[in-house]
């Protein structure tokens, strides 16, 4: 082993002793030495001899009580979940450093490819997150929408595609034929691929394809090369063995959850020789699962090690073994005006699979999916349903008003419901609805303009990073002002949505802003908001928040990471009682300074009131804000007040770097969650701190919990969530039904 | 539309093709409801078998269960429920459903109405097959330490606004 790897993995299994899961196996193993005086167990003289016998940990075994295995929280920095491709899941932590090693390796495989930075990766129906900022996902069932979408983006070149290869391949069935704009690469990932997969992705992408490994819980992966295509590991991350066929791995990065000796159920067959590339790296092929096996005549065989070829006239297609004498093969043609052969498939059947009865599916290519009928409604019903409705339901059963507004609504959805996930919400179709929408005219009607005013704010709001965003603010605040002219209105919500959209923006100018909208009077509001201002206020603290990451001003956002569970947590509560004098505290909060010179509380709800106090003081003085916190605290009557403080106090102890006594805390929290008191997501920062204080209690599996509890609240992965989930996940081409 | 009444109209001609020299014959035709579905699920685990499922997608909680198409009421089940279809009646307008339990004909702690019976396939939406009951979208991030207690961390953004902006004081 190499020098520097026997650091890392002495490192590593030094922390790795501290997760209660691995005690028993490291003992048995002689890899630690109790020290019964200070209750530690440090390696053994002779670790690395121990380190070779230690027993297997399998992914089961992890699953089961994945808390034993965290042997810190501090760093914790990125959560993954394992595909569960068997029907369970795993919830992994790790740190930053962890993620970081993990981003740069996968750069220089990418780079092999002449995929760099400058090339964006769009994932394409498939349950896989953008992997770095300039790449996007794009989600849904594999119809026309996803379908013209995904051709938009790629005709902004240049773009490399990457996702399930079974998915890959219905997407590219339905592509065959049209103009495809240059792609730099197919990257396949997540599924064995085949070699029928890879010539129609060939030829309908015309563009190489890779093969792309990953088992990140265990710290490995691998890239095909360009120029063998053999699969190379990434055994920079990890120290990797090869027991009995099955991958056995020992992260050296991962000190939050590290998986020592960690077996995630993947066969492989290791290259006898060096590749020919002349990369250093180990090559290997992955034959799959070993609870995968497909009966042959051979006996059982894994998928990986199948040859799957392309046959004349099917573009692809899946093998069900149902039992070992039984086969379904669901096959899609490549046209229909030709008589289909099955001569070639029957030979491979009969090699492969022995004498077997075969059911075959032929599967037409879909019919052309009718465009979707457009169901329009009166323009008022529509600002009705946003502004004192429901925005679920309208984007369930989504009428669009008739006449200029549809844009406007077309805008919104685009925004809040986009099929294409990024991680700054822009997209081209945004875009497109956001000029037409920049260039429609005043209106005559002032209900009308307003929605147009208040959508602009809005978009402001969600494209904060980017350059237009300003002018697009601008613009709003002209038509408002020229609106608030001819009304003087002051008592409208879109009043409130003008402050909310200065958020998220560039905070230089905040001050300016908002000193330009209280010489317009528009300060003396009374508005109450509506379901358009809570909707704007979720959409712009997410940006807001990231801007407060990145500059890292305000007290608040170290100490009560994530600073974003206390924004939507005050909103829970406030609900209508959100007011002007709030939104310049959540200012506040994020840059450390206050928009106003002298916010004034103008809340008609008392306790409200003195929570808004209280909070000012805890930004600005948090050592001496004894007397507001008891003119805050007393004025709790209902249990939901009750709560609040609780919360507050909370937060206080944070702020204070106090930890919070888990066997005081936790009851409490239990019970005011049970009792939906509280909302859920204001608890994620204290929940972050418990688990530090249980880890140093030795209460490992309860820090699991609160780790998983402190979750940091996201738009884009709620959404993700949301439409990955019925319509990418994997699906294997060949398997067996039989288990 | 629903897929259902689709199905008359798209794919899967189903095929029970007798290949001469490989000794194939040919098997039954499923129920259409059964096979249709494209999407397949990975290899389960002991003991489980790939279905299809739908999800409820009533507008109003809950949808009617009936004894026959059309007939008397003998149960619910919730919006957002996902159920499997065994069985369409001729006109493809009713649908037998089943729960992720086979043939248990009982209630659940989310769904205590519920039984075996027939619903109106409008209602329905396919989400292809599973080797168990797909998770709610967020299972993932629901929390369950304390037995009583359960709460879903990563919510929908859009109901987060909805729900809040129809608070209206403090209590």
């Amino acid at each position: 082993m190499h020098s520097l790897t026997a650091a890392k993995l002495q490192r590593i299994l030094a922390r790795a002793a501290i997760a209660p899961g691995n005690r028993d196996r490291f003992l048995s193993a002689g890899l630690v030495i109790p020290q019964p005086a200070t209750g530690q167990f440090p390696l053994a003289a002779d670790w690395p001899t121990a380190f070779a016998r230690l027993p297997i940990l399998t992914q089961e075994t992890v699953r089961t009580n994945p808390g034993l295995f965290l042997a810190g929280v501090e760093h914790c920095a990125y959560r993954g979940v394992t595909s569960g491709s068997q029907g369970n899941h795993l919830i992994y932590f790790a740190d930053t450093l962890w993620n970081q090693t993990r981003l740069t390796q996968l750069a220089a495989f990418l780079q092999g490819w002449g995929i760099d930075d400058r090339v964006a990766i769009v994932n394409v129906a498939s349950r896989l997150f953008p992997l770095r900022p300039q790449d996007t996902t794009l989600l849904g069932a594999i119809a026309p929408p996803l379908l013209e979408t995904l051709l938009m983006q790629l005709s902004y070149p240049p773009v490399a595609i990457r996702g399930y290869p079974s998915r890959l391949c219905e997407v590219a069935a339905r592509l065959l034929g049209k103009p495809i704009p240059p792609v730099v690469a197919v990257i396949c990932t997540g599924e064995s691929l085949f070699e029928f997969q890879k010539q129609l992705l060939e030829q309908v992408f015309a563009a190489p394809v890779v093969n792309e490994y990953g088992c990140q819980e265990s710290g490995i992966s691998g890239f095909t090369c360009p120029e063998a295509g053999r699969l190379h590991l990434d055994d920079t991350r990890c120290v990797y063995e090869v027991i009995d066929g099955q991958l056995v791995t020992t992260d050296l990065w991962n000190v939050v959850m590290p998986m020592v000796r960690y077996q995630c159920g993947d066969m492989v067959q290791l290259d006898a020789h060096p590749c020919d590339c002349g990369r250093p790296q180990p090559t290997a092929k992955i034959l799959g699962r070993q609870v995968d096996g497909i009966y042959t005549p051979q006996g059982r065989q894994l998928p990986g090690a199948l040859m799957l070829p392309a046959f004349e006239g099917i573009l692809h297609y899946q093998v069900m073994q149902e039992d070992a004498h039984h086969l379904t093969l669901r096959v899609y043609p490549d046209a229909h005006d030709r008589p289909l052969s099955f001569d070639a498939m029957a030979t491979w059947v009969t090699a492969t699979f022995g004498e077997v009865a075969v059911q075959v599916l032929l599967e037409q290519s879909p019919d052309p999916v009718p465009a979707s009928v457009l169901t329009v409604c009166n323009p008022d019903v529509w600002i009705h349903g946003i502004t004192q409705g429901n925005w679920t339901e309208w984007l369930q059963s989504g009428p669009l008003p008739a006449g200029e507004l549809q844009v406007v609504a077309q805008l919104l959805q685009a925004i809040v419901t986009p099929i294409v996930i990024s991680y700054d919400k822009n997209s081209m179709v945004v875009q497109q609805y956001l000029q037409a929408v920049l260039t429609l005219p005043i209106q005559t009607s002032p209900m009308i303009e307003r929605i147009i005013i208040r959508t602009l704010f809005f978009a402001s709001s969600c494209l904060a990073q980017q350059p237009g965003a300003i002018a697009i603010y601008q613009q709003a605040r002209e038509r408002l002002y020229q609106l608030f002219e001819k009304t003087s209105d002051c008592s409208h919500p879109a009043i409130l949505d003008a402050f909310i959209a200065t958020l998220a923006l560039p905070w230089d100018d905040v001050p300016t802003r908002w000193q330009a909208l209280l010489q317009r009077g528009l300060g003396q509001t009374s508005a109450i908001p509506d379901t358009f201002t809570l909707q704007h206020l979720i959409h712009a603290f997410e940006p807001a928040v990231q801007r407060a990451n990145a500059v890292k001003i305000s007290p608040l956002v170290p100490s009560c990471t994530p600073v974003l569970a206390v924004l939507l947590g005050d909103l829970a509560t406030l609900g209508q009682q959100v007011n002007l004098a709030w939104v310049a505290h959540w200012f506040e909060v994020l840059s450390g300074r206050s928009p106003m010179a002298d916010p004034c509380v103008l809340g008609q709800d008392a306790f409200c009131d003195r929570w808004l106090q209280w909070r000012q003081h805890l930004i600005r003085q948090p050592q001496t804000c004894d007397q507001a916190w008891q003119q805050f605290s007393q004025m709790a009557r209902s249990p939901q007040q009750q709560a609040r403080v609780l919360l507050e106090q909370g937060y206080h102890h944070l702020l204070a770097a106090q930890p919070l006594p888990p066997a005081i805390w936790l009851p409490q929290l239990e019970s005011a969650l049970q009792a939906q008191l509280i909302s859920p997501v204001s608890v994620a920062p204290l929940w972050r701190s418990l688990a530090q204080t249980l880890i140093e209690q030795q209460q490992h599996p309860l820090a699991y919990d609160c780790l998983l509890a402190s979750v940091v609240p996201s738009s884009a992965s709620a959404r993700f969530e949301q439409l990955a989930h019925p319509e990418n996940r994997k699906q294997a081409v060949l398997l067996n039904l039989d288990g | 539309m629903p897929w259902l009444t689709s199905w008359k109209h798209r794919c899967f001609l189903l095929l029970a093709v007798l290949l001469s020299g490989v000794g194939l014959a040919p098997r039954a035709q499923s129920a259409p409801l059964v096979e249709a579905s494209p999407r397949v699920a990975q290899s389960c685990p002991d003991g489980l078998k790939r279905r299809p499922f739908a999800r409820v997608v009533t507008q109003a909680d809950p949808l009617s269960i009936r004894s026959q198409p059309n007939g008397r009421v003998i149960g619910t089940v919730p919006k957002g429920w996902a159920v499997v279809p065994v069985q369409t009646d001729a006109s493809k307008q009713w649908v037998k459903i089943n729960s992720h339990f086979d043939r248990y004909d009982g209630g659940f702690a989310s769904a205590p109405n519920f039984r075996i019976g027939w619903v109106a396939a409008r209602y329905l939406k396919r989400l292809g097959n599973f080797c168990d009951k797909p998770e709610n979208p967020m299972g993932l991030l629901h929390w369950h330490r304390f037995s009583q207690y359960s709460a879903s961390l990563q919510a929908n953004w859009l109901q987060m606004g909805d729900r809040w902006a129809v608070l209206r004081s403090s209590r």
